[in-house]
């Protein structure tokens, strides 16, 4: 009995070793990062001032996360940000493709799980956000303070 | 529970049988503080705090001292009235009267919002406010329903930034 089902364990071992594609998340163009984000040409401090005046509440349950943050990671954060934002459209689409298959690739989410919530999770926030971010100062750490 | 200051028949009445008629308009401020029973009694009988302050300051222990503190306080905050426990709630009911419905909780944190945003200069006139409110407003809102909304949230959560309504009323 012992040795019939390790003999079944081990061909399940085997089969998932075999076929590891099967359940593994692929990015596509909208998923995990929203498409209007790959495409944007506004800045960090331009998307966000935009997001503080058409989803109020998103951006303020945002900011009262990263104020509860130590001054590190706060920062960090903004550092990874930013430099999400410096990359171009394929840039930030292997960025995309990195992160949905490999859940160790972003080192800043270990530290902060919505490090980028802002930016990545709410489609409907990046769509109004990136409608009318052009408008904005494209400098204004102020946006930050929130 | 608030009482109606206008006096219906009836409590006019009773106000002239139990007063001189001399004064008769003080003579009905005092019985709406019988009713609610608090200045009154005090003004009566003496301060019942002072008159604590005193039995205290007699020669019992510490312990016997304030025991009977403790459990007046307790009682205090078992018995406290629910009257205007949640501000969110009287705000939510004016907006009701300017036909401004949605989320409770969402409307007030709108609101609060709009008084940070004109404390930390995000919003620096009272129009800028109203244009941010009705960004937030329901479809259709009116510009009105956005001042409406303004003034109730400024005098609900930040009183002392009314002046940039009344500036903006000039």
């Amino acid at each position: 009995m012992f040795v019939k089902s390790s003999f079944a364990i081990t061909a399940l071992s085997v089969a998932a070793t075999l076929f590891p594609a099967v359940a593994s998340a692929d990015a596509s163009d909208d998923y995990p990062i929203p498409n209007r984000i790959l495409k944007t040409t506004c800045t960090v401090d331009q998307y966000m001032a935009a997001v503080r005046d058409t989803d109020p509440v998103y951006y303020e349950r945002y900011m009262i996360d990263y104020n509860n943050r130590p001054p590190d990671i706060e920062q960090g954060a903004r550092d990874r940000i930013y430099w999400f934002f410096s990359l171009d459209y394929a840039g930030r689409r292997q960025y995309s493709e990195d992160t949905a298959t490999n859940v160790y690739y972003e080192q800043m989410a270990t530290h902060w799980g919505n490090w980028a919530k802002l930016f990545f999770n709410n489609k409907g926030v990046a769509a109004h956000g990136t409608d009318v971010c052009a408008t904005y100062p494209p400098d204004d750490p102020s946006v930050w303070n929130g | 529970m608030q009482i109606a200051p206008v006096a219906t028949p009836r409590t006019e009445a009773i106000t002239a049988a139990t007063t001189p008629i001399t004064a008769p308009f003080n003579a009905q401020i005092t019985t709406v503080e019988d009713v609610a029973g608090i200045d009154q009694g005090s003004r009566r009988r003496g301060s019942q705090t002072n008159r604590a302050v005193h039995w205290l300051s007699t020669g019992l222990s510490a312990q016997a001292k304030f025991l009977p503190l403790v459990a007046v306080v307790a009682a205090a905050v078992a018995l406290a009235a629910p009257v205007h426990a949640d501000p969110d709630v009287d705000f939510a009911n004016e907006l009701h009267t300017y036909g401004i419905y949605g989320g409770k909780d969402y409307n007030a944190w709108i609101g609060k919002i709009a008084c940070k945003r004109l404390y930390s200069g995000v919003d620096q006139d009272a129009y800028k406010s109203a244009a941010f409110v009705n960004m937030q407003l329901q479809k259709g809102s009116t510009t009105e329903q956005s001042w409406q909304f303004l003034g109730a949230a400024l005098r609900t959560y930040c009183p002392d930034k009314m002046p940039v309504l009344e500036a903006a009323a000039r």
